[in-house]
């Protein structure tokens, strides 16, 4: 019961508290900002989701017999980078396979969902802070579904953006990291320090 | 003719160095943002970061292009992004050498870099259809540019914020030590991005009235 409660606890925390793009920001990139309709935002988060969470399901033992080696650090982006490559190589076989509508939808966004920095860094964040495997799953849903959040959030903002009159300068990606920006500050506001990377 | 030969001729020979001109990967392209909003926090830190992208990115993209495209896409993103995390074992040892401490105040940023966007952008749009020596040559770029964005983030919030340069403290009264959070570096980059795009307008205005000319 113990870990249903850490794991729901850390979800809800990695969700609001510790959100990947306002806090850490992490998954600021290029693929947030594209992002151009909630549904395609929507999928994206939901891929992003589904691969954190199984991705830290094989991170979390490969690092317990990656922390007894001496040279951990060096060979930590190794042993998980090939942990995501794993799951995106299953997933893309499994979806082309048995899933090919859904696959068309989804072929294009998933490297790029898999290749983001918010997957790495919330499996590196949760080990490097040495979570058991339930907080870990829950840091990795949390992660995923806090993103989905914040990409839904800055896609309406862009929309609000486009339709009003912005200098030539500042159209497209300054004024969404401005606003990414103001959002930062409200959430530094609610947690009031900066938070361990 | 001659109007449409000389764009040609600009184009090719700028599209070769466009990392370092008017297509910035932070600034522009919005490719590794994230070590660009959270570490450069100090000089230090910048310059830290600039050489491990540099050892990571650059042998990967001379992979990339030596791979081709022989094999299917989804399993030349994994390769690349495991040549990558081979070539940061190199890039950490440096970094230590460097900067000691930085390992400790990058965090969970500085393995990132092995996932950058620009190493795998650039090595499925350009590495693998190009020979290795212009593979390189824009890696360089695309790593001049990156590099000289963190650098200019760098000095501004840690004269700003800690009153230091390279942890050289200059004795300034006046400090904000809240631009060494991460909003302020989503400002600064955006303001920054702002000034790279009023740059690029500015160019293409003077290309098409060169043009413009070369016709009247």
């Amino acid at each position: 019961m113990d870990a249903v409660t850490q794991f729901f606890l850390m979800a809800l925390v990695a969700v609001f508290t510790e959100n990947a793009i306002f806090t850490r920001a992490l998954g600021a990139s290029r693929a947030l900002i594209e992002l151009r309709s909630s549904r395609s935002t929507v999928l994206f988060g939901a891929v992003l989701t589904a691969i954190t969470f199984l991705s830290s399901l094989l991170c979390y033992p490969a690092n317990i017999f990656l922390r007894k080696l001496p040279y951990y650090l060096y060979l930590e982006p190794l042993v998980f980078v090939f942990c995501i490559g794993a799951v995106y190589a299953v997933i893309h076989l499994l979806m082309s396979r048995f899933l090919p509508k859904a696959y068309k939808r989804v072929s294009k966004m998933l490297p790029m969902a898999t290749f983001n920095s918010a997957l790495l860094g919330a499996i590196l964040v949760a080990l490097h802070q040495s979570f058991d495997l339930p907080k870990t799953l829950g840091f990795g849903l949390g992660t995923g579904i806090g993103f989905t959040f914040a990409a839904l959030l800055i896609c309406e903002g862009q929309k609000r953006m486009e339709l009003s009159r912005l200098p030539r300068s500042f159209r497209g990606l300054p004024a969404t990291l401005l606003f990414i920006g103001i959002l930062s500050l409200a959430f530094y506001g609610l947690i009031g320090h900066q938070l361990p990377s | 003719m001659g109007m449409l030969s000389y764009l040609k001729k600009n184009r090719n020979k700028m599209r070769l160095i466009e990392g370092m001109s008017y297509r910035n990967p932070i600034l522009i392209c919005g490719f590794a943002l994230a070590p660009a909003i959270m570490i450069t926090t100090s000089l230090k830190n910048s310059v830290a970061m600039t050489l491990a992208f540099l050892v990571v990115t650059l042998p990967t993209l001379v992979a990339a292009s030596l791979i081709k495209s022989r094999l299917p896409q989804w399993l030349r993103t994994v390769l690349y992004a495991l040549i990558a995390s081979v070539f940061y074992i190199p890039a950490l040892a440096l970094v230590r050498q460097v900067h000691p401490l930085g390992v400790d105040l990058m965090g969970i940023y500085l393995p990132l870099v092995v996932i950058n966007s620009v190493v795998l952008s650039r090595a499925e749009r350009f590495a693998r259809r190009n020979q290795p020596q212009w593979a390189l040559i824009d890696g360089l770029c695309y790593t001049v540019g990156f590099g000289f964005v963190l650098c200019v983030l760098g000095v501004l919030r840690e004269l700003i914020g800690a009153g230091s340069i390279w942890g050289v403290s200059l004795g300034l009264d006046q400090r904000t030590p809240a631009v060494l959070l991460p909003f302020a570096g989503f400002m600064l980059v955006a303001f920054l991005a702002a000034g790279a795009q009023f740059f690029n307008h500015l160019l293409r205005k003077r290309i098409y009235h060169r043009q413009s000319e070369e016709v009247k």
